[in-house]
């Protein structure tokens, strides 16, 4: 007993006790235990209009195989991912190789790309919309000026999802920008130097000291990314709100299925199902680029 | 030593500024197309073909968001909330944070792995649990149920871990030998050590909390306690060919957090992008 009584006062015990135990006792609350429970909702056909829910077992997840909006939206979300992944952070990585360069002047434009960042994703959406407008947006005038073929976007329902991509590439491009401006800034130029001294041009000083130094921050920001993506919700459902009076189209996304089934339907527990399976997408998503993370770092 | 000495073509240094300029151009147009459309009046938003300058500057779109359409309520709810998970998110983190870096106690690393992992687990996917809990709360329309999910951050905890670790422990025995309580010494020495990461984290979660929209759209659903975005949203959606008022709506919406940012920059990026290196 004494024993403990020391321990305790020797690591200030009580002090930790009453300063970490509200902490995680709002940790369990809020995030812990939701996250368990949603895992069993999944199970279950929890619905706030049935008054006792049942286990259904592995109902849910039977049912989500024949759930073809589920199927769209899966499909969807899954392109925009890979669209707004790769086509980001090639530009992310592009414009701070380009920033890297000019040295002087890269804050005011790392401030520019960063005001879209910023910018929450209601407002940014409601912005774009007019934009793509066939008659008042300026989209279509720049294309015109460009003697481009003008685009009908948001009144053509496979071209909403350009118009998501478009949106999303344009908000996060300069979040990334710095993440690799950070990353380019921690490579000596010395190894620049000392290249350039062994005759290695730019394109292969690229290859070969960039790329293998950048590659932990690259697949960072692809986890990253990732996930980000794969929650696209807002800028789907604002821009495929009905407003102005014209007709909108939907893009189906995941996040989306599970807002109409939980709150919309209030069917809690496919909803549930439909989260785990949005969980289980990301954990797979990690899991993938952490084994690649080992496998490229050791070098 | 200078990178434009080794470029060997002159032409390059030009075509970058061009690249970036271009890129720039592209960044910021929809941002002066909104505010220059806020300023425009209504029979001149819908010409054909669209200017971009006004040939008329007018406020009347302000006025109106302003006074017609309950604005400035709603960005006093979307202040109190972000406010009030700031204030929560840096308690926790402070209190979290420096625990786990200084202290010895049972089952520390299982707990911090705990916490650590519900970081990767986007709000997206126990929202549906989270919305039961806050429904048997009766905490519909209510600043605590808006501001429930957002009251603690995983990855704030973790940065003020990081942090406090470079704090020596010597100082901290110094001050314990000298007589002074645990919580003196996380009042007068670790919280002021603390000062350049919380602010970062603070400025972070406000605006993290800020931009909220799809746990405000699911329990508010009276226009009394609108959030800023969900405002924006449903005067969107409801406004019928009146673009002046919205246009207007937008910047007042994107106005609050590009002062915060164009004050405090560097810490502001800090933030941000120490959130994702750290996850």
């Amino acid at each position: 007993m004494n024993r403990i009584v020391r321990y305790a006062k020797k690591n200030h015990l009580l002090f930790v006790v009453c300063t970490l135990g509200p902490v995680l006792a709002l940790f369990a609350f809020i995030r812990v235990i939701p996250i368990i429970r949603t895992a069993y909702y999944s199970f279950t056909n929890y619905s706030l209009l049935i008054p006792k829910p049942a286990f259904v077992g592995v109902g849910n997840y039977i049912t989500m195989l024949r759930d073809a909006s589920l199927h769209a939206a899966f499909v969807n979300t899954v392109l925009i991912t890979l669209a707004c992944v790769f086509i980001t952070l090639s530009l992310a990585l592009l414009f701070s190789v380009l920033l890297r360069r000019i040295e002087k002047s890269s804050t005011v434009y790392e401030m520019i790309f960063f005001i879209p960042v910023i910018t929450p994703w209601v407002p940014a959406t409601v912005i774009w919309r007019w934009l793509f407008d066939p008659t008042f947006g300026i989209i279509n005038q720049v294309l015109g000026l460009l003697r481009l073929p003008t685009q009908s976007w948001l009144q053509q329902p496979d071209q909403v999802i350009y118009a998501i991509v478009i949106i999303s590439i344009w908000k996060t491009l300069g979040y990334y920008m710095i993440i690799y401006s950070v990353g380019l800034r921690n490579i000596p130029l010395e190894f620049y130097e000392a290249a350039t001294v062994d005759g290695a041009g730019h394109g292969r000083q690229f290859r070969h000291i960039t790329m293998p130094l950048l590659k932990p921050i690259v697949l960072f920001s692809m986890i990253m990314a990732s996930i980000q993506f794969f929650n696209t919700f807002t800028v789907a459902y604002v821009i495929s709100s009905e407003a102005q009076g014209s007709p909108s189209y939907e893009c189906k996304v995941l996040v989306w299925e599970i807002y109409r089934n939980g709150f919309g339907y209030y069917k809690m527990g496919y909803a549930s199902a439909e989260a785990m399976v949005l969980l289980v997408f990301i954990l797979i998503v990690i899991f993938i680029q952490f084994r690649l993370l080992r496998y490229e770092t050791e070098y | 030593m200078k990178q434009s000495t080794r470029m060997k073509v002159k032409a390059v240094p030009i075509l970058i500024s061009v690249l970036l300029v271009v890129g720039s151009l592209v960044i910021l147009m929809p941002f002066v197309w909104i505010l220059f459309t806020s300023l425009k009046t209504g029979e001149e938003i819908l010409r054909v073909p669209p200017s971009i300058l006004p040939r008329i500057f007018t406020l009347q779109n302000y006025v109106a968001v302003l006074t017609i359409q309950q604005f400035p309520r709603f960005i006093l709810n979307s202040f109190v909330i972000s406010t009030l998970s700031m204030v929560s998110v840096l308690l926790t983190s402070i209190l979290g944070g420096y625990a786990f870096a200084k202290f010895r106690f049972p089952l520390k690393n299982v707990l911090f792995v705990i916490i650590l992992s519900t970081a990767i687990v986007p709000f997206e996917v126990y929202m549906v649990s989270v919305f039961i809990t806050v429904s048997k709360l009766k905490l519909f329309n209510n600043y605590f149920g808006i501001v429930f999910p957002i009251l603690i951050m995983s990855f704030g905890m973790f940065f003020i871990r990081q942090y406090s670790y470079s704090i020596p422990n010597q100082l901290l025995d110094a001050a314990r030998i000298d007589g002074g309580s645990e919580l003196w010494i996380l009042l007068r020495i670790v919280i002021p050590l603390c000062t350049t990461p919380l602010m970062a984290l603070g400025i972070f979660s406000f605006s993290e909390a800020w931009a909220f929209f799809i746990w405000p759209l699911i329990i508010v659903n009276t226009k009394g306690m609108y959030t800023i975005e969900l405002g924006l949203m449903q005067f969107h959606k409801r406004f019928f060919m009146d673009h002046g008022p919205i246009a207007a709506g937008a910047v007042v919406s994107i106005l609050p957090m590009l002062i915060v940012f164009l004050l405090l920059r560097r810490r502001f990026v800090q933030g941000v992008t120490l959130s994702g290196m750290k996850m």
